[in-house]
């Protein structure tokens, strides 16, 4: 009976429903819109790229800055973590690659033969050695291994 | 009497919201991206490294390494340097001074790499000074200057070394296996 008489009185129309029910449909689109943003955003400060360009260059500096007979370690959690995701088994062990022939760092995390290179200007013979987490840089004068050739 | 709702009004005006939100969504990747792709600039601590490198080279424990001052002293083999890395097109530069206590070199002064790293540099520092244009893929110098003794005529007098080294090097991302 009330509602016929607010029919009747134009008192009931159901906008007061559908006006919350739209803002709510575009509060709850806006959330998901700027969630995946700050998704994206957060993806990108932990992608490969990041981790791959900061140890070559201190891969590089360390060599630079060493002498012969100098075994130095370099933790590389954080990118062995990314490494386990992208790459497959056999290339975990490449992520770095030292290419002695350009004088070259090379830090692949993705395992696809890209990464990032940057060069080192030592003479001095570069081995490296996964231990664990850590990666061994063991440095050495390129006439000790001439010596131990002859 | 056509009655007037406003609901058309109100769904044009989504359009318009949603093409806001495509303008600030795009901003915000251009943004990140640029970001996270852009180098880390360490041309600074690789010539101090570098310059580093030479001084100790030069002098041990205090004393001028007397090999230096040979006229065939090659500073390549001797500081672990490989020369390919300094030859045409090369990332680095140093220029070595060796002085005495009266401030007169005491050999020829000894260069390597490119050379107009010299001249770029002084541009370099300009720029960050705020003098002249700003020079941004210029090469940055650094000199270092330490003390040594060295014995003189049965004495021990003072002298010392003055490097200035620089790097111009970005780093590379490498593309589908190249280098």
């Amino acid at each position: 009976m009330i509602k016929g008489l607010m029919i009747k009185n134009g008192l009931y129309n159901k906008k007061g429903d559908t006006v919350v029910f739209e803002t709510v449909i575009f509060i709850v689109l806006n959330i998901i819109f700027f969630a995946a943003l700050m998704f994206f955003v957060w993806k990108s400060a932990s992608g490969a790229g990041v981790y791959e360009q900061t140890y070559a260059k201190q891969i590089a500096l360390m060599i630079d800055g060493a002498k012969p007979e100098m075994t130095l370690y370099l933790d590389m959690s954080d990118g062995i973590t990314i490494a386990q995701k992208k790459a497959s088994k056999e290339n975990i062990k490449n992520i770095v690659i030292i290419d002695q022939k350009n004088n070259r760092v090379i830090v692949d995390l993705s395992g696809k033969g890209q990464g990032y290179s940057f060069q080192y200007f030592s003479s001095y013979n570069i081995k490296i050695e996964p231990v664990g987490v850590l990666l061994r840089i063991i440095i050495s004068d390129k006439k000790d291994d001439i010596n131990a050739k002859t | 009497m056509l009655k007037l709702n406003k609901k058309g009004g109100e769904k044009l005006l989504s359009i318009w919201w949603f093409l806001v939100l495509i303008i600030i969504a795009a901003g915000i990747v251009i943004g990140t991206l640029v970001f996270y792709s852009s180098d880390v600039d360490i041309r600074a601590v690789e010539a101090d490294v570098l310059s580093n490198r030479i001084v100790n080279c030069f002098i041990e424990r205090g004393h001028l390494n007397t090999v230096v001052l040979n006229k065939d002293f090659g500073i390549f083999e001797k500081c672990g340097l490989n020369s390919n890395i300094f030859g045409k097109g090369s990332n680095f530069y140093f220029k070595i001074g060796v002085y005495n206590e009266s401030k007169k070199l005491m050999r020829d002064e000894i260069s390597g790499g490119q050379a107009s790293f010299l001249a770029d540099c002084k541009i370099t520092a300009d720029s960050s000074n705020g003098k002249g244009t700003k020079a941004v893929h210029y090469p940055i110098c650094v000199t270092n200057e330490k003390v040594f003794l060295y014995y003189k005529n049965g004495e021990i007098a003072q002298g010392y070394v003055s490097v200035i080294a620089g790097s111009n090097q970005a780093g590379k991302r490498n593309f589908m296996g190249g280098t």
